[in-house]
């Protein structure tokens, strides 16, 4: 199992390196010119376009300006962002938290609820429970998320003023501590049930496919042969076997999950990753968006490598096929 | 005394989606306390859909019993609510199944599925010296407790499968093809194996199979089932001696891998009947050297053979 790991690991380099260099390229073909970005529609004197340009190293071809990042890169140097005026991995990891501040929430709902939906409406496939639950899962599926969220801002922050519509702290408070927190909790919750709403009905869905297969299994009627009631049957029996394709979509998910909130950041104007994003866009700052592109890479390596470890702890067979030295 | 186990004149109807299937017909067993049964039939004759219902596990959405009755130790169970069969299972009839690989829960240690059944059966006993006693009952070492099922061979799997089944106390074994799935050395042990643990905890079996030399070795008394009947039934000795019914003769004689005039191999002519269909006759008349009109009529109460052994039989050639 370790000796998988580290192989697992070994690989991720050359992946996320890989990563980088494509996105840099593309990046650099796609039309726009961060340096008119910058610099705006204003009058400028002579020279001074020219001047930043050099001064952000943008006169280079682009192969020297590619080798220039991947040195800069190996000493743990993501390059500075042009229109924030600051190193891009203290940027990026900082919106990253804030993200991570809606998405570990957001999924770690979603997978309790998705799962509880499929246990309740698997064991009567086809009844009222199930239908309801699957039409309730496609409607979720379904929903823009982006429309979802400026409909829950209209309801529950325009209609009834009960919770803030936009950003992560009350601009006008300037809170500390204890207070801080309920602020920003108070903030979170529609963007967290935006998100959640989504990803429940993706759960489910998978869910309940895999604990109906899970009850067609054989074993089960072994179970409910030694007399155990349905409820252990399904909580010790069925649901370990079901897990593995829900862990799947889980880990899967959790690893875009940096980028994955973008429309909703970009609705409630969360800072997030997903936010920054679209700015830096606009602003054609390059370094920005590869830092961001190289954080979310290594994110889903890592995700889809603890993704591999729960299987392999939710399942003994592939521990086994792992080999018990390794 | 009541018997462990009695069918009566059952019939049990399996219907999806507008077709229908008899899986049993008109099935008449009894299993005594203590007593051997086979229970012999070809694939889809129902042996596998009485099995289960010995402890209602047939499927409750599309499986309904049309007549007749199941007892369990005199009490009927033919109309059991789940929560109801649910106190049945296990105690007083456990059930080993057929493949012991998929029978087993896969990401489940072996000791804790056994476990499973002792605490639910006998929770006064203390669980892990209880469960160290069933291994070495069905002679595993006691550390396949701590096994997964793919870390046994097939006759393990299906020792630790007994085990599961031992761990409730049961009065009654039903044990559907529990061999059928292993190499012939290893279905060997695990015969020797169950009629040991039936003479030393006094239980009764009701063993299933198509083989007929297992049933015929294992068990005091043997059914032969066709297309959904009990057709005939009685001392082994006697059935399989000295058959009567034209099934069972046809039967043996092509288990016996006897050659007919002309070198082939005896074979019982035609195909098993549509169990779609519920004809009032006898389902093997298609198939009968002996067919004769009023076997297209009625199927004939159950009578002594004639010119045969002590057995019993419904067949109208034996009226």
């Amino acid at each position: 199992m370790r000796r998988y790991v580290l192989a697992r690991l070994a690989w991720a380099g050359p992946i996320v390196l890989a990563i980088v260099i494509v996105t840099f390229l593309i990046i650099h073909v796609v039309p726009g010119d961060p340096i008119q970005a910058l610099v705006g529609d204003f009058p400028t004197p002579p020279g001074y376009a020219e001047q930043v340009r050099k001064d952000f190293g943008l006169d280079q071809p682009l192969a020297t300006q590619l080798w220039l990042y991947l040195s800069n890169l190996a000493q743990g140097n993501l390059g500075f962002s042009f229109s924030n005026r600051q190193p891009v991995l203290g940027l990026v990891l900082d919106r990253a938290k804030y993200t991570l501040l809606l998405m570990i929430p957001a999924l770690t709902f979603a997978a309790i609820l998705g799962i509880t939906m499929a246990l309740a409406a698997a064991p009567r496939a086809g009844g009222l429970i199930d239908s309801g639950i699957t039409a309730l899962s496609v409607t979720g599926f379904s929903i823009p998320i982006f429309w979802l969220g400026q409909i829950l801002v209209i309801a529950f922050a325009i209609q009834l003023p009960w919770l803030p519509a936009q950003g992560m702290v009350s601009a006008r408070l300037s809170l500390e501590g204890w207070p801080w927190m309920r602020d920003v909790l108070w903030h979170m919750v529609l963007p967290v049930f935006s998100i959640t709403i989504f990803y429940v009905a993706m759960v489910a869905r998978v869910a309940r496919a895999s604990v109906l297969e899970a009850l067609s299994q054989d074993f089960v009627l072994t179970a409910r042969a030694k007399g155990l009631s349905q409820r252990t049957v399904l909580w010790q029996h069925v649901l370990p076997n079901a897990m593995i394709p829900v862990v799947t979509v889980i880990g899967y998910n959790f690893g875009h999950s940096l980028t994955g909130a973008i429309l909703v950041e970009t609705v409630f104007a969360w800072p997030g990753l997903g936010n920054l994003f679209i700015t830096s866009i606009g602003n054609r700052d390059y370094p920005v968006l590869v830092g961001i592109f190289l954080v979310s890479a290594i994110a889903v390596v890592i995700a889809n490598l603890i993704t591999d470890i729960l299987y392999a702890a939710l399942d003994p067979r592939v521990r086994s096929s792992y080999g018990k030295n390794a | 005394m009541a018997p462990i186990l009695e069918f009566d004149a059952l019939r049990l109807a399996y219907r999806a989606r507008g077709t229908v299937a008899y899986a049993m017909n008109d099935v008449s067993l009894v299993v005594g306390e203590g007593e051997a049964v086979g229970l012999v039939g070809e694939s889809g004759s129902g042996k596998s859909t009485l099995a289960r219902a010995t402890l209602g596990l047939t499927p409750r959405r599309i499986a309904t019993i049309e007549s007749g009755r199941i007892l369990i130790g005199g009490t009927d169970v033919t109309r059991f609510s789940e929560d109801q069969w649910q106190a049945m299972r296990g105690n007083p009839v456990a059930m080993v199944f057929q493949d012991p690989l998929s029978y087993l829960n896969p990401v489940m240690r072996v000791g804790k599925q056994i476990a499973e059944s002792v605490r639910a059966h006998a929770p006064g006993l203390a669980v892990a010296t209880r469960v160290v006693e069933l291994l070495s009952l069905v002679k595993l070492p006691a550390a396949a407790a701590d096994a997964y099922p793919h870390e046994l061979s097939g006759g393990m799997r299906q020792r630790a499968l007994l085990a599961v089944a031992l761990g409730c106390e049961p009065k009654l074994l039903v044990a559907d093809e529990p061999t059928t799935a292993l190499d012939v050395t290893t279905q060997a042990e695990i015969l020797a194996l169950i009629r040991e643990l039936r003479e030393r905890l006094g239980m009764a079996l009701l063993l299933i199979s198509h083989d007929l030399g297992i049933v015929a070795s294992a068990c005091d008394r043997i059914y032969v089932m066709y297309a959904g009947h009990t057709v005939e039934w009685g001392a082994t000795a006697d059935v399989f001696q000295r058959p009567a019914h034209p099934y069972t003769v046809g039967l043996l004689k092509a288990a016996q891998a006897a050659r007919n005039s002309e070198g082939r191999f005896a074979t019982i002519s035609g195909d098993p009947p549509n169990l779609s269909e519920l004809s009032p006759g006898c389902p093997f008349t298609p198939r009968c050297p002996q067919a004769r009109a009023e076997c297209r009529e009625s199927m004939p109460a159950p009578s002594p053979a004639r010119n045969a052994g002590a057995q019993t039989l419904r067949c109208w050639a034996h009226r």
